[in-house]
């Protein structure tokens, strides 16, 4: 079976302003397969939002392949959709304008886009704030207008770079509930990026520990609990331990 | 109740005291050529359309002073805003034109009056056009070339930079998010680059609409004018007077300050979602 989305050897350097060399990616090979939930999680500095804004095609590997179905990624590409940390809704579109955004540049005409829109507004209860501007939302609300602005794309692949970082701890654990919801209604292949331990856990299939300076693949662990997934099912608490452990490990 | 009537007073009481101020001092000083009264300056503003100096009326002069600096702003603002939109979206034309464009923005507008003249002399759109009589020579006569590059040079840097700015600081989640979603170059530049650049683009022509009236002064004093209301001003102080230097003044202010107002209208109209973002 080929992997949806494969990285071998992927290396990424930056160079600061002062022309000193650092090595965000060092080697970093792994394989996302089609419909599955992977969160890529370390610490700071490990390196996952730069493996995953080079997966998406806004960065450019130093080294190393980056395979979509086999083939290499060349720049961003509708199939693989993604959601930012930012707030990213444009600022003087309504919210549905924003959702519709993808289909939009991919010619939909006005009256099917804006009806697909509020589909996927419906879906992410956000239908009564069609019309609002983003600055009228709260973070919560913002973060979920980007997910179906995401989603109405029709990407194969949802790259979602610390989509819940900005939130609070309350808004923070609803939105992880209802992405869940979402993703078991029509799975897509997601990769997560996050910091959180609880969150990970939580939300993947697989999770993928990385250590930081330089960015490596330290371990890849499967999570075995069933779905819908509660975070007092059994094993749950063990497991943080395990990966808390193993972080700890990692971190200078 | 007090504080309505104070925000209702606040912004007049200042003019208030000023007038107030003076017309006492003109009083006192007695004389129209250094100071003409309230009540001069005030008739020659209430009846706009009467005659001065034989020189037509006020709000005439007003007119043909409007006309020409929007024929020079407006190509002002078809020549900056592309320019702009090209110089902010690409670095390469950005580093090629900056210092180039650079050398020529320091030169006060009035400093290039002189070359000007040499260029076009009393040129002016009824020569380029070859009417040499009837009532459209009489109006087209009075765009001269000079003048209109004048307000041409003041009202184009301002529209040019702030378009760059505009361009060039859209953030990068912004540009990131909609490339993501595969949007074209021509989309990009449709959708994301000129909706974000708007508002700076408005402001840009707002101040440059303010730079072109103020420029219009010094063009309209250039050799060739015989009308305008910078014109008035000039002739109406070699006539010695200056009740009529002060209304022109005050016209000039008026105006301006109208202009202004309509472009604020404007940006808090169709571009509020840039301040309530932030």
């Amino acid at each position: 079976m080929t992997p949806l989305l494969e990285t071998s050897n992927l290396r990424k350097d930056f160079k600061s302003d002062h022309g000193e060399v650092f090595c965000a990616l060092d080697g970093v090979d792994f394989k996302v397969f089609d419909k599955e939930f992977v969160c890529l999680l370390g610490p700071s500095g490990c390196g996952k939002s730069t493996w995953l804004r080079i997966v998406a095609g806004l960065e450019v590997a130093t080294s190393g392949s980056v395979l979509y179905k086999g083939s290499p990624v060349k720049g961003p590409g509708r199939e693989r959709g993604m959601v930012f940390q930012e707030y990213s809704l444009l600022p003087w579109r309504s919210v549905v304008e924003n959702v519709a955004l993808g289909p939009e540049v991919h010619g939909m005409r006005f009256e099917d886009r804006r009806e697909l829109a509020m589909d996927y507004l419906a879906r992410v209860g956000l239908e009564k704030f069609a019309e609002a501007k983003p600055h009228e939302l709260s973070g919560g609300m913002r973060q979920r207008a980007a997910i179906a602005r995401a989603l109405a794309n029709d990407p194969d692949v949802l790259l979602m770079d610390e989509p819940f970082g900005a939130l609070d701890a309350h808004t923070r654990v609803l939105l992880q509930k209802e992405l869940l919801q979402i993703w078991e209604k029509n799975r897509k292949t997601v990769v997560f990026v996050t910091h959180s331990v609880d969150e990970a856990i939580y939300l993947a299939d697989r999770i993928v520990v990385m250590s930081a300076h330089p960015g490596r693949v330290v371990e890849t662990i499967d999570v075995p609990f069933d779905r819908p997934r509660s975070r007092s099912c059994k094993g749950f608490g063990e497991m943080t331990e395990r990966v808390f452990e193993l972080l700890e490990g990692v971190q200078v | 109740m007090i504080q309505r009537t104070g925000t209702f007073l606040a912004p007049i009481l200042a003019p208030l005291v000023f007038l107030v101020l003076w017309n006492f001092i003109a009083v006192n000083v007695g004389n129209d050529l250094i100071l003409p009264g309230l009540d001069q300056v005030s008739d020659l503003l209430l009846y706009p359309y009467k005659d001065v100096i034989s020189m037509g009326s006020l709000a005439g002069n007003v007119w043909i002073s409007l006309v020409r600096v929007m024929v020079g702003y407006l190509w002002a603002a078809i020549l900056a805003i592309p320019l702009g939109l090209a110089m902010g979206a690409s670095r390469k034309i950005y580093s090629s034109l900056n210092l180039f464009l650079g050398l020529f923005r320091p030169i006060p507008p009035l400093a290039w009056v002189p070359l000007v003249l040499a260029w076009f002399g009393v040129a002016s759109f009824a020569t380029l056009l070859g009417i040499e009589e009837g009532d459209w020579y009489i109006w087209l006569n009075n765009l001269k070339l000079s003048m209109l590059f004048i307000i041409f040079i003041g009202a184009f840097y301002p529209i040019l930079s702030n378009t760059i700015y505009g361009v060039s600081s859209v953030p990068k989640i912004l540009i990131e998010s909609s490339r993501v979603l595969g949007a074209s170059r021509t989309d990009m530049f449709c959708k994301v680059f000129l909706p974000a650049a708007a508002p700076s683009i408005v402001t840009g022509m707002r101040v440059g609409l303010g730079v072109a009236w103020m420029c219009l002064v010094s063009a309209e004093m250039l050799p060739g004018s015989i009308s305008g209301v910078g014109y008035l001003i000039t002739h109406a102080y070699t006539v010695a007077r200056i009740d009529v230097v002060v209304a022109g003044m005050v016209s000039i202010g008026v105006v301006g300050a109208l202009l202004d107002w309509i472009f604020r209208v404007l940006e808090v109209r169709y571009f509020s979602w840039q301040r309530l973002s932030r």
